[in-house]
């Protein structure tokens, strides 16, 4: 690399922020602080969007398709209009309402299906909304309304594809021929390609090849049912938002909804009431059509509305998993991975292979992905690092099952990024911009090798039988953290009260309550002041934005503008007591007001904060109270609405491009499983997984997130699987007694040791855990240690019974 | 046509729940996974009724009402949307199959989903509300060990410790799991449950 001191050169150390550290003895990193947002939502008492209910509310829902592809000739609804309660009933044909669909440039990779309508009059897969919408006064009316209008509907069904193979196939039917009149593929691109990998293959010890085949679907299956709450008041819209990214959503929610009359509310009032499991894309494309039913519904009734729809969160999105890769790797006699190939088919979807190049030091690496259609719900946001994962935990255990080595040799050899080792990475990334020469992936290996016992527990393939007849297994893998856009920063305000506690004004990021809880530890220690004296208003405006998905990396994200501006209230209550201002010395005759006298004459520098007292570093006992100073600022409307002279808000400020591209944090699974060779049956009976957060913020969260990591993670891996109908294309399971998601049963011990090197490139050094538990989601979790138990290699997951004795051969 | 096809799924999907990796009982019909019991399940009732309303009787969290209801009501409408319980969840629509609408009724954990409002006459009824503000020490417990993420499910989590409490003062963590099985949470925060029945035992058994 060149030019690595220059940048730095160009970074002043007040902008270096990962090597900011929080201030010593502070209520960052400690455990037992009381979660903020726990009380209303252990008592049922926290309102989530679906238990709003207005005065007068009307219901909306939409018509879901029968058929996996079909389009609509003819739709009847004039007996479903007729209905008594209904109050209006929304066509794809209606010729004054905007349908357009405004997800296309924003959401455009998960959205194409809609045909550039939000009610369209084509389904893409059963289930799908699309043909009418209905408004009615109870939601059995709308019920009742749609099932009169599916028997006014004269379709034409057309063939359809449920597999991805089968969707390239030369014989295939076209499934959208007005895109693509020659095959089904909607986009054919190579997406990685990093030195050259036939060379690689020719100079390689071995070359094996693979594949891994998910055909059924993991979805997010719930929580709280997909809704929507709008109202308009004269020109003023205001709604209850279901979703993570408000910011987005907003525009479409209040986009004008008549063709001709293009008026637009002239204010716009969100809440954001607590979110049941709104994970990702669960939350985004989704929640932006279901906001904009509920905007045209409410438009064209004037009444408010509340649309449900208990489909679309719970059973449309599958992650990124969903389709086939064929694997062709090279490497050494020593585990040296020398050239990697894959494969890739699936629907649609994000890249899914940054984990390569930032997790190995592999030179030769080529990913070539065809996108094809075929009439399954899209994939989406739910998991979608964990693809990343199952790629390079796949490659990892392949190659020391070849060479009958211990996985973890084989990791810790080839660890690295961008084709570069480790050595190389301190040299050239740690070293310039001044971060510890610690090695993350040794340091979470050696914490989980001891909390699984890792050394006495793993063994040679299909070798351990225990005493209850069940065989043995314990697999392994590694991948680099998750820490994107790391330095990009939330805007929060904060507010000091006259009381001395401080208010973080930030809008709601996501579902969890971490992020509440950690924003105010961060303030509370940056400013000074008690844990329990900082509390977090989640507010129903714009301006303070907590970059989403916060719930993903909120803290990645978001704890850069926290210190920032944290650090500015400091700032501020220190100028204050130095330099009092007239409003200060107004009651005192426009003299210093005595409480402020000791401190005249200071320098910032000179004195601090702690537990909400200012005092004197060389002489502790000039002190004073901060409420003390918070009380003098003014009272009166203005001075509440602008948080009084004790307010910041700014938004962070941009800093130079880094080389945070490395990915220098390191995190492991550990699973320990038994095998019934007679039934199938997979028992996981332990899951270690360290990971190295850079920094912890709470180490309770961290246990949360992680534990949010691994039960999805094994049920995607072991159960979790929507099937369909070959012959109608119709989803079979879609619902929480068909699609088993994982109980408080069906997982022995999870333990998340955490590890912090400091070597993320957020604030503090922290690279955030909320993405940590994607490493365990990974639908090929338990692939290694199936196979360290029964001695073979399982292709398709997840790893059902079923498939485990096929592998046996007893099936 | 949708509800139609997720009954018939619902029906053959049953079994499925049997490839559970580990013990878990399948969700019989009207009846959680502990063992609790409640009235069949209702689907297909949620069209207009044409059936005269009838009158119920119930105390809810030590207060009386008087209510009027139509046939095809379920508990847990009548909870949530009548008597702005909010606790009383919905998350596997109404398939009785989450524990997000448990509440306890006559003394033992049931499903609000899968039981009608008519057929709850006389019924003693506690909410996680009520639970919170008799300030039981299961409230302290499930804040202070981070049972809530999004916290939606929590509620159910909590009465059904509470029918668990009452019934065994003392449990092992097995039991913990048992009368848990049939609370399902995405959040994945089952270990922090079984810390927090443990802690509330102990409070109130006075150790702590």
């Amino acid at each position: 690399m060149t030019g690595a001191d220059n940048d730095k050169n160009k970074i002043p150390e007040k902008n270096a922020l990962w090597l900011w550290r929080p201030p010593e003895g502070g209520y960052i990193g400690r455990r037992g602080l009381r979660p903020k947002e726990a009380p209303e939502k252990v008592s049922g008492r926290a309102l989530y969007t679906n238990d709003v209910y207005l005065p007068g509310m009307l219901y909306v829902k939409a018509f879901h398709s029968p058929y996996a592809h079909a389009r609509i000739r003819k739709m009847d609804t004039s007996k479903a209009e007729a209905l008594p309660g209904v109050w209006a009933v929304i066509r794809y044909d209606d010729p004054e309402i905007d349908l357009s669909d405004p997800y296309q440039p924003v959401l455009g990779f998960m959205w194409f299906w809609h045909q550039n309508s939000i009610l369209p009059d084509t389904a893409d897969y059963q289930g799908v909304r699309l043909g009418a919408l209905v408004v009615a006064e109870s939601e059995q009316i709308c019920d009742h309304a749609l099932k009169l209008i599916g028997e006014g509907i004269e379709w034409e069904q057309l063939p359809f594809i449920l597999d991805p193979e089968r969707a390239i196939q030369p014989d295939a039917p076209l499934l959208h021929p007005e895109r693509n009149s020659k095959n089904n593929i909607w986009k054919d691109a190579v997406i990685l390609d990093q030195g050259d990998v036939e060379k690689g293959f020719a100079s390689s010890d071995h070359v094996v090849e693979f594949s891994e085949i998910k055909n059924e679907d993991d979805v997010w299956a719930g929580v709280e049912p997909g809704c929507m709450v709008v109202q308009w008041i004269g020109d003023n819209l205001e709604f209850w938002y279901h979703g993570q990214r408000i910011g987005v959503d907003v525009n479409f929610i209040s986009a004008p909804v008549y063709k001709k009359d293009k008026r637009q509310p002239k204010k716009v009032k969100a809440h954001t009431p607590f979110n049941g499991a709104t994970f990702g894309g669960n939350a985004m494309g989704l929640a932006c059509q279901l906001a904009r039913y509920a905007a045209i519904a409410a438009r064209k009734t004037m009444r408010p509305v509340k649309v449900v729809d208990d489909y679309s969160m719970s059973w449309e999105g599958n992650s990124f998993e969903t389709g086939i890769a064929r694997y062709k790797v090279g490497f050494n006699n020593d585990g040296t991975i020398v050239a990697i190939k894959i494969d890739i088919y699936q629907k649609n979807g994000l890249p899914i292979t940054s984990k390569f190049i930032d997790t190995l030091k592999t030179p030769n690496v080529y990913v070539h992905s065809t996108h094809t259609y075929w009439n399954r719900p899209h994939e989406s946001c739910w998991k979608d690092g964990a693809a990343n994962c199952t790629l390079v935990n796949l490659v990892v255990n392949k190659v020391a099952a070849c060479l009958n080595m211990d996985p973890i040799k084989v990791q810790l050899l080839n660890d690295g990024a961008f084709g570069h080792d480790m050595a190389w990475l301190d040299e050239n990334v740690k070293k310039p911009y001044g971060m510890p020469l610690r090695d993350s992936l040794k340091e979470v290996i050696e914490a989980g090798k001891k909390a699984f016992d890792w050394d006495r527990k793993w063994h040679a393939p299909g070798t351990r039988r225990l005493p209850n007849g069940r065989m043995h297994g314990a697999g392994f893998y590694a991948v680099a953290g998750w820490h994107t856009g790391a330095r990009k920063g939330g805007v929060p305000g904060i507010s000091m009260a006259r009381d001395g506690t401080a208010t973080v004004f930030y809008r709601r990021p996501d579902c969890g309550q971490s992020a509440a809880t950690t924003y105010c530890q961060i303030v509370a220690d940056e400013i000074g002041l008690r844990y329990d004296d900082v509390k977090i208003e989640f507010i129903d405006y714009f301006y303070f934005d907590a970059v989403p998905p916060a719930g993903s990396m909120g803290s990645s994200f978001n704890t850069f503008g926290l210190v920032v501006n944290a650090r500015k209230m400091k700032e501020l209550l220190l100028d204050y007591v130095i330099n009092p201002p007239a409003e200060a010395m107004r009651a005192y005759q426009n003299a210093i007001p005595p409480a402020l006298a000791p401190f005249q004459g200071k320098t910032k520098d000179e004195l601090d904060i702690r537990d909400g007292v200012i005092f004197e570093k060389a002489h502790p006992e000039n002190k004073l109270p901060v409420a003390k100073v918070t009380s003098m600022q003014p009272r009166g409307l203005e001075a509440a609405a602008e948080g009084g002279s004790f307010f910041v808000g700014d938004k962070a400020p941009e800093l130079p491009d880094v080389k945070e591209k490395y990915t220098l944090v390191r995190q492991c699974v550990f699973v320990e499983v038994e095998v019934d060779t007679e039934t199938g049956q997979v028992e996981v009976t332990k899951l270690v997984h360290p990971y190295d957060v850079g920094q912890s913020l709470n180490p309770d969260v961290h246990d949360q997130q992680l534990y949010g990591g691994a039960y999805p993670g094994i049920g995607v891996s072991a159960t979790e699987a929507i099937f369909y109908d070959p012959r109608t294309g119709v989803r079979l399971n879609d619902n929480l007694l068909g699609y088993p998601i994982l109980t408080i049963l069906d997982v022995g011990d999870i333990e998340a040791p955490i590890v912090q090197t400091h070597l993320g490139w957020s604030a503090y050094g922290l690279c955030g855990c909320s993405e940590g538990g994607k490493a365990a989601t990974a639908a090929a979790l338990l692939v290694p240690a199936v196979y360290n138990a029964i001695g073979k290699w399982i292709e398709e997951t997840p790893v059902t019974p079923e498939r485990v004795l096929r592998a046996l051969g007893k099936a | 046509m949708l509800a139609e096809k997720q009954k018939k799924a619902a029906k053959s999907a049953k079994l499925s729940r049997t490839r559970m990796p580990k013990g878990t009982a399948s969700a019989g019909k009207g009846s959680m996974r502990n063992g609790a019991t409640a009235a069949p399940p209702v689907h297909g009732t949620r069209i207009p009724s044409t059936i005269a309303p009838r009158t119920v009787r119930m105390t809810v969290n030590g207060r009386p009402y008087t209510l009027h209801v139509e046939p095809n009501w379920t508990l847990r409408d009548v909870l949530r949307q009548k008597l702005g319980f909010t606790s009383v969840k919905d998350f596997c629509n109404g398939y009785g199959a989450c524990g997000s609408c448990a509440v306890i009724m006559d003394g033992r954990p049931a499903l609000s989903c899968m039981a009608i409002a008519a057929d709850c006459d006389g019924a003693v009824i506690e909410t996680a509300e009520g639970i919170a503000d008799a300030r039981h020490p299961l409230i302290e417990a499930y804040i202070m060990n981070w049972t809530a993420q999004c916290g939606y499910c929590t509620p159910g989590f909590l009465v059904t410790a509470k029918a668990l409490l009452d019934r065994i003062p003392n449990p092992t963590v097995q039991d913990i799991k048992e009368a848990l099985a049939g609370n399902l949470c995405r959040c994945g925060t089952y270990p922090a449950h079984i810390k927090a029945i443990q802690d509330a035992a102990k409070v109130l058994k006075g150790e702590e």
